[in-house]
């Protein structure tokens, strides 16, 4: 599991591929619901910004 | 992709960037208080107005006219427009209907009671705003002008991936090297907030050059499709307001020709969104998806007869869905928070881009990318 993570993370494009698609998925969602699918909507949305905050607090380890 | 290749890239990256850079950073800077518009406006004008019988009948669209006409002898409506969250009907008259927007007179009234209902605050702060992010305060030229910046900023961002491939291959995904040089810090940190950021942006992006051309699609609509629906009919003088058939009546008319769509504006015969003998009622759905698409209906204005309905083309649906997915307004508090989030960390693109070609300018220290010297340094993304 965690080979397989660390083949993820040095592969160039599969995690900003999905997170992209993460984007895309919120944008469609928070499109055509509303309600309580707002939320995951919003979620969906928030996964890029996760990314950064999870970047930014391994900076020390990995710089 | 060999060094030509790369060297290409970045020279298309870097000059698109440069370019559009400064008025990028003016659009996410003033672009972040209008996410939150709705709460801002309502917490700079607290007044809270209510109508007179709050759980009273409404009053008709006939006599709400009539009152709005009471109030303005001698001119013509243009326009009829409905608050959403409160029973509040919005005329706006004019000497003629073709009346430049100057000569137009707007007024509210209170449907319950069909008072003058006080203006909302006019040429705030976030008027300002709007009007910068919109057009800079040039109208037509300045949209225009913003949407070419747009599409420098989208060739950006493509050549901004193409860049991140070549310059990741040998590095893993989310490393910021801090501990390093100060000009590798930036460039990680563009590289990273580009990339996680890039499908977004473009939809924002593309969707901003969508809404800078409303005018051109909006004028090429009622050339190419109001002027079909209408072909045959008489050219003559919009008739006198006196000569209306029932405004209440044609709307029914309307909305049983769409039952699914709510009322959203009437224009009136002889203004630019209609015709000279009609009502045209616009439509909109009732679902977060179609409440952002209008339909036209025609309406003959002496007799109140359904004329034709017709569906927006799909330029026309495709700025509907533009002003959302660009403002992110169209979800609850959770979703513009998020948004206005993204929105700073796109000015970190912008920031980290600007800083590393104003280093690389300053520095004689071979770029570690190996690029061409005036080359943004390939932040790809």
């Amino acid at each position: 599991m965690a080979n397989r993570l660390r083949r993820l993370r040095r592969a160039t494009f599969p995690v900003p591929g999905l997170l992209g698609l993460a984007s895309l998925a919120g944008l469609s969602l928070a499109l055509f619901v509303e309600g309580p699918l707002d939320v995951l909507a919003a979620a969906l949305l928030a996964v890029p910004l996760l990314a950064v905050a999870l970047a930014w607090a391994g900076r020390e380890r990995r710089g | 992709m060999d060094a030509g290749d790369v060297r290409r890239w970045s020279l298309v990256h870097s000059w698109t960037s440069l370019l559009c850079t400064p008025f990028l950073l003016m659009l996410c800077l003033t672009g972040l208080p209008l996410v939150f518009h709705h709460e801002i406006e309502e917490l700079l004008d607290p007044s809270e107005w209510s109508p007179a019988h709050p759980d009273g009948p409404l009053l008709s669209l006939d006599a709400i006219l009539a009152e709005a006409l009471a109030r303005r002898p001698g001119e013509v409506p243009i326009f009829m427009s409905f608050d959403v969250d409160r029973p509040v009907v919005n005329v706006t008259t004019g000497p003629t209907a073709d009346a430049p927007g100057p000569a137009m007179h707007f007024a509210s009234f209170d449907r319950t009671s069909g008072a003058l209902v006080p203006p909302r605050n006019d040429g705030g702060v976030m008027d300002f705003l709007l009007q910068l992010h919109t057009d800079l305060f040039l109208g037509l030229p300045g949209m225009l002008f913003l949407g070419a910046m747009g599409v420098l900023f989208l060739v950006s961002l493509v050549s901004g991936v193409v860049l991140y491939a070549p310059f990741m291959r040998k590095r893993d995904f989310g490393v910021l090297r801090t501990q390093r040089s100060v000009r590798l810090r930036w460039l990680d940190w563009h590289d990273l907030t580009g990339i996680v950021l890039v499908a977004w942006v473009l939809v924002v992006g593309l969707t901003g050059v969508v809404n800078t051309l409303a005018t051109p699609i909006v004028d090429y609509w009622k050339y190419d499709q109001l002027a079909d629906l209408t072909a045959g009919s008489a050219h003559g003088a919009p008739p006198a307001p006196e000569a209306f058939a029932s405004l209440d009546a044609a709307v029914a008319r309307a909305q049983a020709a769409a039952p699914a769509m709510q009322l959203q504006f009437v224009a009136f015969p002889g203004g630019s969104f209609s015709t000279r003998d009609h009502f045209a009622v616009f439509l909109h759905g009732d679902t977060p998806l179609t409440a952002h698409l209008i339909t036209p209906a025609l309406l003959d204005a002496r007799s109140g007869a359904f004329v034709a309905l017709r569906e927006m083309p799909w330029y026309v649906k495709t700025l509907g869905l533009s002003g959302p997915l660009h403002f992110g307004d169209y979800g609850g508090l959770g979703l513009k928070a998020v948004w206005a989030l993204l929105d700073v960390v796109t000015i970190v693109v912008l920031v980290s881009g600007l800083v590393l070609w104003v280093r690389r300018l300053r520095s004689t220290a071979p770029d570690p990318r190996g690029l061409p010297a005036g080359a943004l340094g390939a932040e790809g993304g």
